[in-house]
């Protein structure tokens, strides 16, 4: 009798926490859709440096939302940095946990997740009316407006305004300019590029630089094979000029410098260039407020119709189509464009404006960059799969160490192309 | 025909096997109460998705598709026919593992021996030389990362030029950086191992073998050594175990970079799941074959090394 007692309380101890471990799932679910006057919000947004802008936005939606619609909404906001989000949101996405509304790259990012279906179609808002043309173009596959852009960039590469007005330097329009410039700045003891290979993502920046440059002009097909496995990325000429030119030319330890890094030695003049995008603004002017910076094209040959601006549209936010608030989610992503201090927002982001309420002056790399916007001098950041850009990030840096060739680099690159491109068709 | 002599046994015979039943039972409820909490977890968090992994690594399923279909023996193929990357960390991977256990074993044998032989300064050593493995594994990762990108080479400007190297940024120098950070965390560990298998030797036949005439490195290998053999079992167990498994201290020093010069399997693993194309079941697939790897590799050491132990 003692002995089935003791087994009996066991079991029915051990049922109760599975029980109980169970329910409170249950019940955390429960809870966010029952009531109808109060919502909860998961918000992912991969961008840990402007977490008081977001939430002071996300608090003026509540207060909007609330005034408009009686309904109070509460946010859970998460935002981790831009290495893992990636990682994370996918694992969310796979395993049917998507956050309500969630931040991604517009251009790299949108094909993958349409074609897994986890966006919600958005066309329906009032903000896809007052959208200026190149982020409309960005956000939209298939005629559905997907995401809401944030951060649209034009960039190239950054050079110091100071050092290039003090030598006299003319921005370089093709790459027999810049091997000029080069000389005249090392006999001036100015150290001519930042070289930051520490984080892979900043030598990955010249893939889409050199191959948009080279498709806008040379070869206007060359997405459209790549992506039919009819072509070979070996096929671009002079693939590597550029990056041996800023290689052979840049400052010291390059893989002990990483972005933050680099972005202080920017701002502090010990170099005069820097292939990186305007999205580092923010850190080159905390380290110096009084640096002068801007954005010009990268001359990739001797052609100068080669040297372009890379025009491209990043952080966006878009809703999943598995939210259990839709509606809600419709209207906050709608609010970050057409709310009342949509402007200021993107105003204290350093965000470049994306519609036609935003009317506040833009910023000096801005305005500089259209101008060869408005020439026709660029082209809209490249398709290429997510799959060959993160391998890119990596064989760059071999390459860069000198452990891999040319040839290896390319080979490797068409691989994962071809992998990619097969595995989207399965 | 029963008589009312045999009727009047039975709640003898009955007794009896009540008492049997509670010493049994007593038994099985202290071994639930023990392990079944244990069991549970393992079973929750181990079990479960294991058997969840073997069967997602006969799938395709990746971030993109919208169904999952199954592929059979493909993945695993494929991982040894047309993934070179994996080869190469493989070989990274075993590399690495025959260095980190022969020092980390050698060196904590050392260390243990140095210490039993102390009279005061014991307790003192014994905790200096296993803090390291007090850190959290990620947290030392990042705090070597520190060291090595912006102490050491403030340091060689003082005169140590040779601290002046690319510790983490050069691919030849960043593999034994890694080594060094995992040796300098699970030394202690082995060394606690050692210290209490020394102190399990017995003296006297130490005592025997001086007064035989035995040099006190005859004395250690020949009658130390098999002493605490089961110990090295053990440890060399461990390492192996561990040192295939590697993660924390080479995502947290290099993410496997410069490139892929000091990714070992499980970073490859990584990168194929989480990155790239977010292939899920390929990555399963992969984790599997070093599942395996790993058995039969520590089955073979257990083996070997349990027939030489020797009983007192």
């Amino acid at each position: 009798m003692k002995f089935k007692k003791s087994v009996l309380l066991f079991f029915v101890v051990l049922s109760l926490l599975v029980v109980t471990a169970c329910g409170s799932e249950d019940n955390a679910e429960g809870g966010a859709s029952s009531d109808s006057n109060e919502v909860e919000l998961k918000v992912f947004i991969a961008q840990p440096r402007f977490k008081t802008q977001y939430e002071k936005y996300l608090d003026e939606f509540a207060a909007y939302y609330e005034e408009t619609e009686g309904v109070k909404v509460t946010f859970q906001l998460e935002m981790p940095g831009a290495n893992e989000a990636a990682q994370i949101l996918q694992t969310r996405l796979s395993s049917n946990d998507a956050p309500d509304v969630f931040s991604l790259h517009a251009l790299n990012e949108i094909p993958i997740f349409d074609r897994a279906g986890y966006l919600a179609d958005l066309s329906d808002l009032p903000f896809t009316e007052n959208l200026l043309d190149a982020p409309k173009n960005a956000v939209t596959r298939d005629g559905k407006v997907l995401a809401v852009p944030l951060e649209t960039l034009y960039w190239g590469y950054l050079y110091n305004e100071d050092i290039f007005n003090e030598y006299g330097i003319e921005i370089p329009t093709t790459i027999s300019e810049m091997e000029t410039v080069i000389n005249t700045l090392n006999e001036n003891g100015v150290t001519p590029f930042i070289r930051s290979y520490q984080e892979r993502y900043i030598p990955q920046l010249f893939l889409p630089l050199i191959t948009g440059a080279l498709s806008a002009t040379e070869y206007p097909d060359f997405f459209e094979r790549m992506n039919n496995n009819d072509g070979s990325i070996s096929e671009l000429d002079g693939f590597f000029d550029i990056i041996d030119l800023v290689d052979a030319n840049g400052t010291d330890r390059p893989f002990e410098v990483d972005g933050d890094q680099g972005s202080n030695m920017f701002a502090n003049g010990e170099a005069a260039m820097w292939v990186q995008g305007p999205w580092m603004a923010e850190s080159i002017l905390n380290s110096n407020q009084d640096i002068n910076f801007n954005v010009a094209p990268l001359p990739i040959n001797d052609d100068p119709d080669a040297t372009l601006i890379n025009a491209s549209v990043s952080t966006s936010l878009a809703v999943s189509n598995e939210s259990k608030n839709i509606e809600v989610s419709k209207a906050l992503v709608n609010f970050f464009l057409e709310g009342e201090k949509s402007g200021e927002l993107f105003q204290e982001l350093l965000f470049n404006p994306v519609t036609t309420k935003h009317e506040f002056e833009p910023f000096t790399w801005l305005t500089e960059a259209m101008k060869y916007v408005e020439e026709g001098k660029s082209y809209q950041d490249p398709p290429i799969p997510n799959a060959v850009k993160a391998e890119s990030e990596r064989v760059f840096q071999t390459y860069l160490a000198g452990s891999d060739s040319q040839e290896d680099v390319l080979e490797a690159l068409d691989r994962v192309w071809q992998q990619a491109i097969e595995l989207e068709s399965e | 025909m029963r008589s009312k002599a045999a009727i009047d046994t039975i709640p003898v015979t009955k007794k009896k096997t009540f008492v049997f039943n509670k010493d049994k039972g007593k038994k099985i409820t202290s071994f639930l109460t023990f392990l079944g909490p244990a069991f549970i977890f393992y079973g929750i968090f181990m079990l479960i998705p294991l058997i969840g992994a073997v069967y997602y690594s006969f799938t395709n399923w990746n971030a993109g598709s919208q169904v999952v279909r199954f592929v059979g023996m493909s993945n695993y193929v494929e991982a040894f026919t047309n993934d070179p990357y994996f080869k190469d960390s493989m070989f990274l991977t075993i590399k690495y593992t025959a260095i980190v256990v022969v020092l980390q074993n050698v060196l904590a044998l050392a260390i243990a021996l140095f210490i039993e032989y102390r009279n005061r300064t014991k307790s003192l050593f014994r905790t200096v030389f296993f803090m390291p493995n007090m850190v959290s594994l990620i947290i030392s990762a990042f705090m070597w990362s520190f060291i090595f990108s912006i102490v050491l080479p403030q340091l060689a400007e003082y005169g140590l030029g040779f601290l002046d190297q690319g510790w983490l940024g050069n691919p030849d120098v960043s593999f034994y950086s890694i080594i060094m950070v995992a040796i300098w965390r699970g030394t202690g560990y082995m060394m606690i191992i050692y210290i209490a298998a020394l102190q399990g030797v017995p003296v006297h036949l130490k005592e025997a073998a001086i007064i035989d005439g035995a040099s006190s490195f005859q004395n250690f290998v020949h009658v130390t050594i098999p002493m605490i053999m089961h110990a090295i079992t053990i440890t060399v167990f461990l390492t192996l175990n561990e040192a295939f498994k590697v993660f924390d201290v080479v995502y947290g020093l290099t993410g496997g970079g410069p490139g892929r010069s000091t990714q070992v399997v499980a970073l490859n693993i990584f990168e194929e799941a989480f990155s790239g194309n977010f292939r899920y079941g390929y990555a399963n697939a992969k984790s599997m074959i070093l599942f395996v790897i790993i058995l039969i590799i520590t089955i073979i050491q257990v083996y070997v090394m349990k027939g030489k132990e020797v009983e007192a």
